[in-house]
């Protein structure tokens, strides 16, 4: 059992509801920041649980923030902070922006509308330290009427076309903020009913193979495969 | 420098070719099978380069297939080369038929979708359970010569976002052709050139509450 499986099946402090296999998706993706002093945002409180989690699992000097469209309950306990705003508002979300610090981890448990989740994804991306990782929850209810507009891009397809961008390295017109988001992304990765977004700067000089080692004596004159 | 890197910047290998940033992302998933009785499939195999430093890199007890349809003779213990076609799906069944169960698969072939789609299809289940399923220079998935194209239908990558979102519908699936593989998925993991499906079993449940429900 992992430190997050750990605590999930055992604590007595505030309840919260997650997906069991979430467990494994946290440590293999938080784990990294584990007694790094990461600063976590989390969007949809409920009952304040998932925020004690990450504070115990990830250790000395972790700050957690939660956010959620209502004030369920008063509580107040050292390094956790609840910040009541519509994480669909751009306005909540530009003073978000200003009070709270670089980001290491952001998990999205809010609506689970996909217009929410886009807007808070392209607003708080990239807001990300390098190597911080988006963590975005219940992405199975995109793929149902009641959770898009139609009006609007859903967040399954939005995604794909942020992976698109990332595996064939498309071009994208630079300046807008999905360009920044594409470009700040590492790699995407699609569980089952999660999404992860992992930042980092990596290097894609030469922008072409290097070929190294030795070509075969018997072969030295020909043009073989690559 | 991750091991990997260091044996191919070295060079006491045959000759190959890879994007520099490919080293960081087959050491995060391959690690795990280092100095194990492991087997690795690569599909494509150009001078041999990579099998060596694959070899080397996995240790003593890995087993190395490289499959291709212009087979190099370089006679090397604990690697195995064998003929096969990746435009015929008769040729990768008998591919499947020779190798034992496997760890990892590296598809780095003819780079053309509907192969892809066919290697996938053969070989995924016969991966062991959390192997590895990678597809490398995935940038021709956009590539017109290569069967491909942006959002383009048949597309190696089309099909994949296909299973992604299968994988998401859970009971609400159709019943399709799709199921023996989305049942076998742990995830699915894109970065720039390559794309990795994990597998393994899927081990979901309801959501469990969990904690002081007087709280």
């Amino acid at each position: 059992m992992n430190d997050f499986e750990k605590y999930y099946f055992s604590t007595t402090q505030r309840a919260m509801t997650k997906y069991p296999h979430y467990l494994e998706l946290y440590e293999r993706h938080f784990s990294p920041f584990r007694g790094k002093s990461p600063c976590v945002v989390e969007i949809g409180v409920g009952h304040g649980g998932s925020l004690q989690m990450w504070k115990h699992c990830l250790g000395e000097g972790t700050k957690v923030y939660g956010i959620d469209i209502q004030k369920r309950f008063t509580y107040e306990e050292k390094d956790i902070e609840i910040i009541t705003g519509d994480q669909g508002d751009l306005t909540f979300l530009g003073k978000l922006k200003t009070i709270i610090p670089k980001i290491d981890i952001l998990i999205d448990d809010g609506s689970h509308m996909s217009r929410d989740q886009i807007v808070t994804f392209e607003n708080l991306f990239p807001l990300m330290n390098d190597h911080g990782v988006y963590f975005c929850e219940d992405v199975h209810y995109s793929y149902r009427p009641a959770f898009y507009e139609t009006s609007y891009i859903k967040f399954s397809d939005y995604i794909h076309n942020l992976a698109d961008y990332l595996a064939g390295e498309l071009p994208y017109e630079r300046g807008s903020v999905l360009a920044d988001c594409i470009q700040a992304t590492k790699g995407v990765y699609f569980y089952i009913c999660a999404v992860v977004v992992e930042r980092g700067p990596y290097d894609l000089t030469p922008s072409s193979p290097i070929k190294v080692g030795v070509i075969p004596m018997d072969q030295r004159e020909e043009t073989g495969p690559h | 420098m991750n091991d990997l890197e260091k044996l191919f910047y070295e060079g006491k290998h045959r000759i190959t070719a890879r994007y520099p940033h490919y080293f960081e992302i087959y050491d995060k998933h391959f690690s795990k099978f280092r100095n194990l009785d492991m087997c690795m499939v690569e599909l494509g195999i150009g001078y041999g380069g990579c099998l060596q430093i694959w070899k080397n890199y996995f240790g003593p007890k890995a087993k190395i297939y490289g499959a291709d349809n212009a087979l190099q003779s370089f006679p090397e213990d604990q690697i195995e080369l064998i003929y096969c076609r990746a435009d015929q799906r008769e040729s990768m069944a008998e591919l499947r038929q020779k190798l034992p169960p496997i760890d990892i698969l590296l598809d780095d072939c003819s780079h053309i979708s509907s192969h892809q789609i066919i290697a996938f299809e053969e070989l995924f289940p016969h991966l062991k359970d959390y192997g590895i399923y990678m597809v490398e220079d995935v940038y021709t998935s956009y590539a017109e010569p290569y069967e491909g194209g942006y959002k383009k239908e048949g597309s190696f990558i089309e099909y994949i976002k296909n299973l992604i979102d299968l994988n998401n519908l859970g009971t609400e699936m159709p019943i399709t052709s799709f199921i023996q593989y989305f049942k076998q998925i742990r995830g699915v993991y894109f970065y720039s050139g390559i794309v990795v499906i994990e597998k393994g079993p899927r081990n979901v449940c309801d959501p469990v509450r969990t904690g002081n429900n007087g709280l």
